[in-house]
């Protein structure tokens, strides 16, 4: 992992209509969300799902990788491996997958070992050889309905997603993002998930102050940067 | 029993008797041997003695389970006849006594009211011979150990008590004997592995785990030794498979301690060699684990109410008052039914339905309203703050099922600054948490999965989770979780992460737990510990200590995968300060 200060170039402090994502440059860059980060992090700590939706736009997304990610693989030793998915246009589960293998590599630092079954078990055996938890960001989940619709492309994703969230002593944990006109579409899976909103969370939009510091915030740290860094 | 090794230490003899009482025609009873680690049997010299019919055998098991203790005539009356004997039962019940003074001779009854007494000696019963062995193999080197264990486990003939295995009085031995015997087989192949013997080892655990194929103790020990016999593939293989079981089976995972032996084989620990980190329950090997779980800010620290029982003084204006105390004095002033006084969630009950809920409460704000003046345990507390600051690492949680204020009182006096998270069970927000700054500022946690106030990581938490007694006049603080109600309201939550504030909840689920004085058997203390982890187990490597815990209370720690530490409470504090503070940077040069 590059430092931050070390060999950055920053073009501009701002990312304009850009989505943040899970790199140094963003997280120095990202202001304005320390209180929804803080929460939502501790929310995936604390519970087996979480569900965070919100107004297209408000940033979910942002949050998800230059906040939360980072707040939750720095929460202490052993960290969880934490992955965040959210692009639904090829085959999800794989998808998932890879995600979630290349976050456990990196926590343990090394490739996990080879596991038999389905993802559930793979994800079992990688968490307990963590020995900490598996943490899965699925983000923009209306898009699972846009890409499948019909529920048969999604019926992989429909499936898995009550036996992560239910089986006893499975360590792994569960962020849903989703826009709130989609929140319906979820009921796929109320049968399946009693108390599937149980542990849900509206991002607002930001208010005054924060939305100052997501202003000012990442002027003051490019001309910081821009100092330490002379071009 | 097919779970057993053959060892070349000579095979125990049964009692040997002297010969000359033979000649006078009958048995004294110190020459018997009794035997209940199989069908009930009475040995003479030579033979098993014949014990007559089932009601005469019944009435020998249960005087022999009391062996030395008077059992009163009503209770042999109702243990071998039920609720409604026949009005003959006092004469057989003369009857069968006298058959049993012919057969084991005249002095071994002896009458004594209001009942009878079985005059015994416990080294006459193999159950009491078995359990002194156990004792004796804790100190041998594993070699000796094993050899010790094996000679213990041969006493058995099958299962305890075997002619008794639907009477209601032999419930709670069976079930005793039947631990102590599982444990002792698991205790002998440890001791076999770690005297090397992995490989002959193979064979008999698979054999077992046939037998017992959803015990993961026995499925640990054999992963161990297939990789310790250079087997690794299989090993990891077997890892899969019990999984699988389980999920199959039971629809769990895998237990903690069997998940990290998994990832240990992964990374080929060094532990897991031969010698490698041996864990013995009283030695200071868990104190490491307690305090490198403190240093990196992931440990919380459980208080029950053992820790007022250890505070100093008793409940005469110093120190808080003991639980016992409070179930018998609300006993005594609700005028409490005697058979329904046994535990303070029971009188609770009684005093709120017979007399409400107000009445209640003025009782234990009168029996709590006094000086709580701090044990060795809530000092210790207090010192860990500036430690923590020094170190800058998170500050323990501290969570007590405790009414009272001593945790607060030691802070006070240390001059440290601690946030109060208490339960309210009554009112108007009632089933909520409410949040009391050091600061001053008082709030209730309505929305709890967007509160992020409490300062969980800068601060010393104290987490009141029966909630507790308020000293000020008002007392609009006050709320007591004791009685039957109370808990089934705690039951009904929907999860206490839905309760807690989050940032509080995620550091519980993340954590190592250390319990103190805390005790399971009592099941208003399970509540709690159940709405956190509705998994049974936590997720991290936790303790529990307690001094002489019962047979009972060892198996619910272990049924939650908590590693029971025999040390009184007062020992494990005095070791815990002094190894924190050996990690303390000196102040001065």
């Amino acid at each position: 992992m590059s430092t931050p200060r070390n060999g950055i170039f920053l073009s501009s402090p701002y990312k304009g209509l850009a989505t943040f994502d899970d790199s140094d440059v963003d997280a120095l860059l990202f202001f304005g969300r320390d209180w929804e980060t803080e929460v939502v992090a501790a929310n995936v700590l604390a519970s087996r799902l979480t569900v965070l939706y919100g107004p297209s736009g408000v940033g979910k997304s942002s949050l998800l990788r230059a906040g939360v990610v980072r707040a939750l693989r720095r929460s202490g030793d052993p960290s969880p491996a934490v992955a965040y998915f959210g692009t639904w246009a090829g085959d999800p589960l794989a998808g998932l997958e890879e995600a979630a293998r290349d976050a456990v590599a990196e926590a343990l630092g090394r490739e996990p070992a080879d596991a038999p079954g389905d993802l559930t078990d793979r994800f079992a055996a990688w968490s307990a050889e963590l020995g900490a938890e598996l943490c899965l960001l699925i983000d923009q989940l209306e898009e699972l309905f846009l890409y499948h619709p019909a529920r048969q492309g999604a019926a992989g994703f429909v499936d898995l997603l009550p036996k992560l969230v239910l089986r006893p002593g499975l360590r792994v944990n569960v962020l849903l993002g989703i826009r709130d006109d989609a929140l319906a579409q979820l009921d796929v899976f109320k049968e399946r998930i009693p108390g599937m909103f149980m542990n849900s969370l509206r991002l607002e939009q930001l208010d005054r102050d924060a939305g100052r510091a997501a202003i000012l915030g990442p002027l003051a740290r490019y001309a910081e940067l821009a100092g330490a860094e002379p071009r | 029993m097919s779970t057993l090794r053959a060892v070349d230490s000579p095979q125990t003899e049964p009692l040997r008797t002297d010969l000359v009482e033979e000649a006078a025609g009958c048995y004294k009873v110190h020459m018997l041997e009794f035997r209940i680690l199989g069908p009930l049997e009475v040995v003479g010299k030579r033979d098993p003695l014949t014990l007559g019919g089932s009601k005469q055998r019944a009435l020998l098991a249960l005087l022999l389970l009391n062996a030395g203790r008077v059992v009163p005539t009503d209770t042999l009356v109702d243990q071998l006849w039920g609720e409604r004997p026949p009005r003959t039962a006092v004469t057989s019940l003369q009857n069968f006594l006298s058959q049993l003074r012919k057969l084991l001779g005249a002095d071994a009854v002896v009458t004594k009211a209001p009942g009878y007494l079985l005059r015994v000696d416990r080294s006459q019963i193999d159950a009491a011979r078995f359990e002194q062995m156990l004792e004796e193999a804790k100190t041998l080197e594993p070699e000796q150990r094993s050899r010790k264990l094996a000679e213990a486990l041969r006493l058995w003939r099958g299962p305890p008590l075997a002619d008794f295995t639907f009477e209601p009085f032999a419930q709670a031995e069976i079930r005793r004997l039947e631990g102590l015997q599982a444990s002792a087989l698991e205790e002998r192949i440890n001791a076999d592995l770690d005297s090397g013997r992995h490989s002959e080892l193979i064979g008999e655990l698979e054999s077992l785990i046939e037998a017992h194929p959803l015990r993961e103790g026995l499925r640990g020990q054999l992963m161990l030794a297939l990789y310790r016999s250079g087997r690794q593939a299989e090993s990891l293989q077997l890892y899969h498979e019990t999984r699988r079981a389980l999920v199959e089976e039971l629809g769990v995972e895998p237990g903690r301690s069997l998940q990290e032996l998994f990832a240990r084989l992964l990374r080929q620990d060094e532990s897991l060699e031969l010698g490698g980190s041996r864990e013995s329950p009283t030695g200071d090997d868990h104190l490491e684990a307690v305090v490198k779980a403190f240093s990196a800010g992931r440990l919380v620290i459980m208080l029950g109410p053992g820790v007022n029982a250890a505070a100093d003084g008793a409940h005469n204006g110093s120190g808080a008052p003991k639980r016992d105390h409070l179930t018998t004095r609300l006993a005594e002033v609700f005028g409490c039914p005697e058979d329904h006084a046994t535990e303070l969630t029971k009188v609770a009950q009684y005093a709120a339905i017979t007399r409400g809920v107000g009445p209640l409460y003025d009782e234990l704000h009168a029996l709590l309203d006094c000086e709580h003046v701090p044990g060795a345990v809530h000092r210790f507390l207090a010192d860990l703050p500036a430690i923590s600051r020094e170190q800058g690492i998170a500050h323990p949680i501290i969570v007590t099922t405790n009414y009272d204020r001593a945790v607060e009182r030691a802070f006070a006096d240390a001059d440290e600054p601690l946030d109060v998270v208490t339960y309210m069970s009554i009112g108007p927000d009632r089933g909520r948490f409410v949040h009391r700054s050091a600061e001053g500022g008082v709030r209730v946690i309505s929305t709890p999965n967007a509160y992020a106030d409490v300062p969980v990581d800068d601060r010393a938490v104290l987490l009141k989770v029966h909630g507790e007694v308020d000293l000020e006049p008002t007392r609009d603080a006050e709320s007591f979780v004791v009685s039957e109600d109370d808990y089934i309201a705690y039951l009904a939550e929907t999860g206490i992460s839905g309760v807690l504030p989050v940032t509080l909840a995620a550091r519980l689920r993340r954590s190592h737990f250390l319990f103190l004085g805390y005790r399971l058997v009592d099941w208003s203390f399970r509540v709690f510990l159940h709405r956190l982890w509705p998994d049974e187990q936590p997720a991290y490597r936790s303790w529990a200590v307690e001094t002489s815990a019962g047979a009972l209370e060892q198996d619910f720690w272990r049924r939650r995968a908590i590693e029971l530490v025999d040390l009184a409470l007062d020992d494990e504090v005095d070791r815990l300060r002094l190894r924190v503070q050996a990690d303390r940077v000196p102040v001065e040069a």
